[in-house]
Parts: C-alpha cells; structure tokens; sequence
C-alpha cells in the first residue's frame, strides 16, 4: 500500500473521529493539555499499527481502544493524586466556550459545570464507561470490547456512574452509592 | 412488565439497547404508568444533560495539524507496533505462515475448498466476526471458562437451544469461553478456542430458512460438512438438527474439519486419531452442584428483566 494511500486512508477512517477522541481525552485526563498529549499519543500509535486494522467498520472503537490502553498506561506512571490535582484545576470556562447564545443562561452553565465536574470526580471505571457512552456513542457490546469487561459490567457502572451523578446534581452526595473498588 | 422491571429497564431503553418486543413492552408500560413515566423522563433529562455537556469541547484547531505533521515524520514502513492487546499476533505470525502453508497443501487432498464467492452471507458473517473478536483485542467474553460444560449450559439459558461443543478437546486446545453474538440478525452462540495459539470460534445459530446451498458441501467420513475461504481463513460449517454450526479459524482445513467431527460425534474420527495420535485430555465436567452455584450466580447478576432459565436438570 502506498504511502499516500495509507495517509488518506488514516484520515478518512482514524482522524474524522478526532473531535470526539480529544472530548474523550479531556474527560479522563482532566487538562485539555494532557488531551492534546493523549490524541497525540493515540493517533501516533494508531497510525503505527494501521495495517492492523482490517475492518473499517471498526476504526473508531479500534481508535478510542487504542486511546484508553495509552491513557491507562500513562497514568499508571503518573501518581493518581497528579491527576486529581488536575482535575480540581479545571478552569470553568472550559465548559461555556462553546455554548450557543439560547444555551448560555447562567442556570444552564452552573448545571453543565457541575456535571463536568462531577464527571472528573467519578472514579475511573465509571468515568470511562460515560465518556464512551455519551463521548464515543458505543453500545454496550462495543464498550464491553473496548473496556475488556463483560457486558453486564458496562450496565453496572453505567448505571452507577449516573447514579453518583445524579446524587452530585441533586445535592445528595451524602447518599453515595457503592462503588467497585478501583484498579 | 412490573414497575421494578421498567425502573431495571430505564438505562438500557434510553441507550437504545433493548429489542423492538421490550421496547414495546417498555412503551406500553408507560402508557399506563404515571410514576414510572416520571421516573424516566427525569432519567431521560439527565441522559440528555449528559449528552449536551460532551459536546462542549472542540480541540484546538492546530492539533490535527500538528498530528499530521509526526505522522509525515514516522518513517516509511514503521507499521509494526502493536495496537493494545493483540494476543494472537505477532510473534508467531511468520511460524504460523509456514505451517498454515504445509496444512493448507495437505488439507487440499482432504477437502476441495471452493471459492469465496461462493460462500453464503451468514458465512461471510462468521469470518468477519471472528476477525472482530479475535483481532481487535483479547477476545471479549460473557463467561470465561475452559469447562465445556459450564460455557454451554451458559449459552443455553441465554438462548433457549443447546449447543453442542465436544466435551474432549484436542492435545494443545483450550475452551476460552463464550458470549451471546448474533448471525444473520439472530441470536447466536459463540464459543472460542485456543489451539496451538491460533484462536478458533465456533458460532452456532438457529438454522437459516434458505438453505445451504449444495455447491460448498462435501462428505467426509460419512458427515456431510460445508467447507470454503474467506480473507485467509478457513471455514468449515454443518448442520446438526435445527442448528447451523460455524466454525473458523486461520490454522487449516484439516484442524476445522477435525473439530466439525468432533462436534458432531463427540470424538476425533479414526482418520483424524492416526493423522494425530496424540491423547486427548478430558475437560473437568462439573457436577450438578457446581451447575448448581453457576446458575445461582447467574441468576443473581442478571438483571431481572432478563429472564434467566437454567437448562434441564439444573436445579
């Protein structure tokens, strides 16, 4: 296969998602710095192993695969509190940059930012499984390869990932619901 | 379905995730249920909140720019990392040449492979989704087992027919385990072996209304088994009552072949036995008791949506 070739296939079938891979970089790494790093990292290592991929159909949970295993291992070298700390970090404005005029009040705004940060809060296997569900727009199945789990593992943390968001949103962070323990 | 069954169904329904019948049966609920309404509209707001949120975030305008430009600095040919978990890759892919050349060669005087254009769509089905399963990472399993029996009475709950796998596996082979999968839109089992690092699958499904069709069929040892090729794999599949048995795999005709048979009679044929007169270890049956905790296990993390029914026998 020719160079260009390839190129253009990559572009067509790996970096249309990149949009939807820095949302999801962002989400687990807490800093559009760290993002940037990470699609980086991920498209690098995508594009290595290219030939690898043999159905085009599956490029995109190939991709964010990909993405999450370069996550994973950078924050294994990285202490854990490091990326708390960038988390708590967050700037708020990160959340309103690219809201619409009609979605712009300031109810909205306090709504989103909580959910954001909330989100970040949430322990990894829960925050990973929301940001393939509503980031990567996976089925169950497809997160369940993605993530290595079984199929009633996603529902689980999906399930309670919304629940802790919703205790976070409706003020009720006193009722936390259990949590598997983490990695 | 009762209130407990609509509020265990709200995700999945919103995710998109249940069947035409359940989200009937969600709509219809609903329709009469006022609380439960309540219930998923406020979840359907969150879901929605959720949505909205992600779509915050655009990356800077420079960083595809800026990947495009490490990439242009990659040197030509520099393909061989490894994606994340690839177990059945490299090293072993220019061992694995040689030798699914030699069984290839011998295999021919075995069986006369045709074509791939001849092979049906639900075959095609078959070799590319054991590609997906078997290529795109560790393969991803509901229920991980080298217990033939545990894998099967599993998948028979699931699916309301029994699969029949043998329960003697060759020297070098291993049950991986099982996941519910689907061929031609319905519901199928598949089961993944490992032999001699070559991953196999084996999907079995309700047998397809059209037939088979005549051209792929070939008779070996008396069994009537349908064989072909598709993008370097072997596929050898068989009909076995109301079922339809697929199986591939990228080791060789004469490896699938062996299989089928097994599959079929529940042991190696004599030819295959003086081709490998190896042992052939028997697989750990469990006793009823352990069917038994499998099944409770089961029961107890299935969603209660999910009708689980043990097979026959299992209490």
């Amino acid at each position: 296969m020719g160079t260009v070739a390839r190129g253009q296939r990559f572009e067509e079938q790996i970096l249309v998602h990149l949009d939807a891979l820095y949302r999801a970089a962002v989400r687990l790494t807490g800093t559009s710095a760290d993002a940037e790093d990470l699609v980086q990292e991920t498209c690098l290592r995508a594009f290595q192993a290219f030939d690898q991929l043999k159905h085009p159909q599956a490029a995109r949970a190939w991709v964010f695969a990909i993405l999450r295993s370069v996550f994973l291992r950078e924050a294994d070298r990285q202490s854990h509190q490091a990326i708390r700390q960038g988390i708590e970090d967050l700037p708020g404005a990160i959340l309103t940059k690219a809201l619409g005029e009609e979605d712009a009040s300031p109810e909205r705004q306090t709504l989103l930012q909580e959910i954001w940060r909330t989100t970040l809060a949430l322990p990894l296997p829960y925050r990973e499984a929301l940001v393939l569900a509503h980031v990567g727009g996976f089925s169950y199945r497809e997160m369940a390869d993605i993530l290595e789990v079984p199929l009633g593992t996603v529902m689980s943390r999906l399930f309670r990932a919304r629940r802790m968001l919703r205790a976070a949103l409706t003020g009720a962070r006193g009722q936390a619901v259990p949590v598997e323990p983490g990695r | 379905m009762t209130c407990p069954e609509l509020l265990q169904a709200i995700d999945p329904y919103l995710d998109d995730e249940l069947s035409v019948l359940e989200v009937l049966r969600v709509q219809a609920h609903l329709l009469r249920c006022e609380p439960c309404w309540t219930a998923i509209t406020s979840e359907a707001r969150l879901h929605a909140l959720l949505e909205a949120e992600t779509l915050q975030d655009q990356p800077p305008s420079t960083l595809r720019e800026r990947i495009r430009e490490r990439l242009a600095a990659v040197p030509a040919g520099l393909s061989s990392l490894e994606p994340p978990h690839q177990p059945f890759m490299a090293p072993y892919a220019v061992l694995v040449g040689a030798v699914l050349t030699a069984v290839l060669v011998a295999a021919a005087m075995l069986v006369r492979l045709p074509g791939p254009s001849a092979l049906p769509p639900f075959i095609e089905e078959v070799a590319s989704k054991h590609r997906a399963y078997t290529e795109a990472g560790r393969p991803v399993l509901d229920v991980k087992t080298g217990d033939v029996a545990q894998a099967t009475a599993w998948l028979a709950g699931r699916l309301g027919f029994s699969v029949k796998a043998p329960t003697r596996l060759r020297s070098g082979e291993r049950l991986l385990g099982g996941r519910v999968s689907s061929l031609a839109d319905a519901p199928a089992a598949y089961l993944v072996y490992e032999r001699d690092d070559h991953p196999m699958s084996l999907f079995v499904a309700r047998r397809p209304a059209s037939g088979l069709s005549e051209e792929n069929k070939r008779t070996v040892e008396g069994m009537e088994l349908y064989t072909g090729r598709a993008d370097g794999l072997t596929l050898v599949w068989w009909e076995d009552n109301d079922l339809i048995y697929a199986a591939a795999s990228a080791a060789g005709s004469r490896d699938l072949t062996e299989f089928a048979l097994l599959c079929l009679r529940g042991r190696s044929s004599a030819a295959m036995d003086r081709l490998h007169p190896t042992s052939f270890p028997v697989t750990r049956t469990p006793n009823a008791e352990g069917s038994s905790r499998t099944w409770q296990r089961i029961r107890r993390r299935a969603p209660s949506y999910l009708a689980v029914t043990p097979p026959h026998g299992v209490p």
